[in-house]
């Protein structure tokens, strides 16, 4: 029985990290019915950013937290503008190459550009600490990730059920030429999407990489 | 009020539409009437943004609007019904509700749902359910308050009483009524040419994309060679008998 405890536990820790990457992905198929490859990307970039902050720069993890975040953010809104607007609306296969390439352009740009050795960084302190109860050895790191994929899903389905902003991406979501014809606009609903597939994978990486180092 | 010249719309190489011209003036009631693949779909589809026209224009309130996007077009104050509804059946009745009044403040919307509740009182118990458990009739009810969510000028609609049960289809024409009655401009999209044509005030006659007919509809209501048009048939052989 603790055996299955305890495996729930670590399952949950490291499955909450998964699930709100996919819950990102779900988001951009929904709206752009696209399978965006290049999602984990915004991991990429956000573990360079932590990287230059708190090794490089020598700042500590309270100013990577909000850094990482908004690198997944702004680099989820760039990849639109830059890579998907302009294949909006073309068939699934065009779509789904252009989140290959931009995929392999990322990874391509930062292998030129700093290399392709692995590096890392300190992990939080508090993060290699471990509670007891009993039997089970609780990582305190598995504990902040469940708490707050649960707090994140929470305000997610609050989005998505009682704002104009929700319903308008779930609209969207089932028939993008019907929203369009209530007024939603497209450009709007497709970036507001990334946005949150952005903050979504923000706050993973966040605990991905305090996980990793 | 609506004024569309000389629309030519085309999917590849085929022209739906051909030059259509026709003018929908302030609080009238218009008829759009014609066979199968007349092109009356395409005509609203393109008016409201969901199709470019290769060719023409189309003005309301002598703005051009030509290539708005649906978006747009709603904003500039003309909402289109859509054939077969299009509702979002994974969402609340509310929830459709508040997305047709998108482009509205929130105190407006909440007034403009209050009133859509009182004009269509079957919606009233069937807040909370989800529109793809909708009967045809409540569903089609949704659908044009829906649209009327965000207080259009000109509203489009194709098909309203396609469906229905002929009480929902009398309550559908007695509302065509009631609009008009509350100063909305209308263009109607309707196999029942006969019960269009006994509400509007004027119809067009569109056949093999374009105008094959135009005037008063109690003028079209009299003539009787149209209804070979309305049909689609043209030599007689194998025309139906309207009385049967």
């Amino acid at each position: 029985m603790i055996d299955v405890l305890q495996s729930l536990i670590d399952g949950l820790g490291r499955g909450s990290i998964y699930a709100l990457l996919a819950l990102g992905i779900a988001v951009i198929f929904g709206v752009m019915h696209m399978v965006n490859f290049a999602h984990g990307e915004l991991i990429t970039v956000s573990a360079y950013v932590a990287f230059a902050v708190v090794v490089t720069a020598g700042w500590g993890w309270w100013a990577a937290v909000p850094l990482i975040f908004g690198a997944a953010v702004g680099t989820s809104v760039a990849v639109e503008f830059v890579a998907f607007r302009w294949v909006r609306g073309s068939s699934d296969f065009t779509m789904l190459l252009t989140s290959f390439a931009v995929h392999f352009l990322v990874q391509a740009i930062f292998v030129m550009t700093m290399g392709a050795s692995v590096r890392s960084f300190p992990r939080p302190e508090w993060a290699d600490r471990v509670w007891s109860v009993g039997d089970l050895n609780i990582q305190v790191i598995d504990v902040a990730v469940i708490g707050a994929t649960a707090a994140t899903l929470a305000v997610t389905v609050y989005l998505l059920q009682r704002t104009m902003f929700g319903i308008s991406l779930r609209a969207a979501a089932e028939d993008f030429d019907a929203a369009r014809l209530m007024g939603v606009r497209s450009n709007k609903v497709i970036r507001q999407a990334f946005i949150l597939a952005g903050a979504l994978a923000g706050i993973a990486a966040i605990f991905f990489l305090m996980r990793t180092g | 009020m609506l004024e569309v010249s000389g629309l030519t719309t085309r999917y590849g190489a085929i022209s739906a539409l051909r030059g259509v011209s026709l003018s929908v003036g302030a609080n009238e009631v218009v008829g759009l009437i014609g066979p199968n693949g007349a092109g009356k779909t395409t005509l609203l589809n393109t008016v409201a943004g969901l199709l470019r026209p290769a060719e023409g224009e189309v003005l309301l309130d002598a703005r051009p609007v030509t290539g708005y996007s649906p978006d747009r077009m709603l904003r500039a104050g003309l909402a289109l019904v859509p054939e077969h509804r299009r509702l979002f059946a994974q969402m609340t009745v509310v929830e459709n509700l508040r997305i047709g009044g998108v482009t509205v403040s929130a105190d407006e919307r909440s007034e403009r749902l209050d009133e859509m509740v009182e004009l269509f009182p079957v919606l009233k118990d069937k807040r909370s359910t989800a529109a793809g458990y909708l009967s045809g009739g409540e569903a089609q009810q949704l659908a044009i308050a829906r649209a009327l969510m965000s207080s259009p000028r000109v509203v489009l609609m194709d098909e309203p009483s396609l469906g229905l049960a002929p009480v929902l289809v009398d309550f559908v024409f007695e509302l065509i009524d009631r609009l008009r009655a509350e100063g909305r401009t209308m263009l109607v999209v309707e196999q029942n040419a006969t019960r269009l044509l006994e509400v509007a005030d004027r119809a067009y006659v569109l056949r093999t994309g374009e105008v094959a007919a135009e005037g008063p509809a109690s003028e079209l209501l009299a003539r009787e060679d149209l209804f070979d048009t309305f049909v689609g048939v043209s030599d007689g052989s194998d025309t139906p008998d309207p009385q049967a």
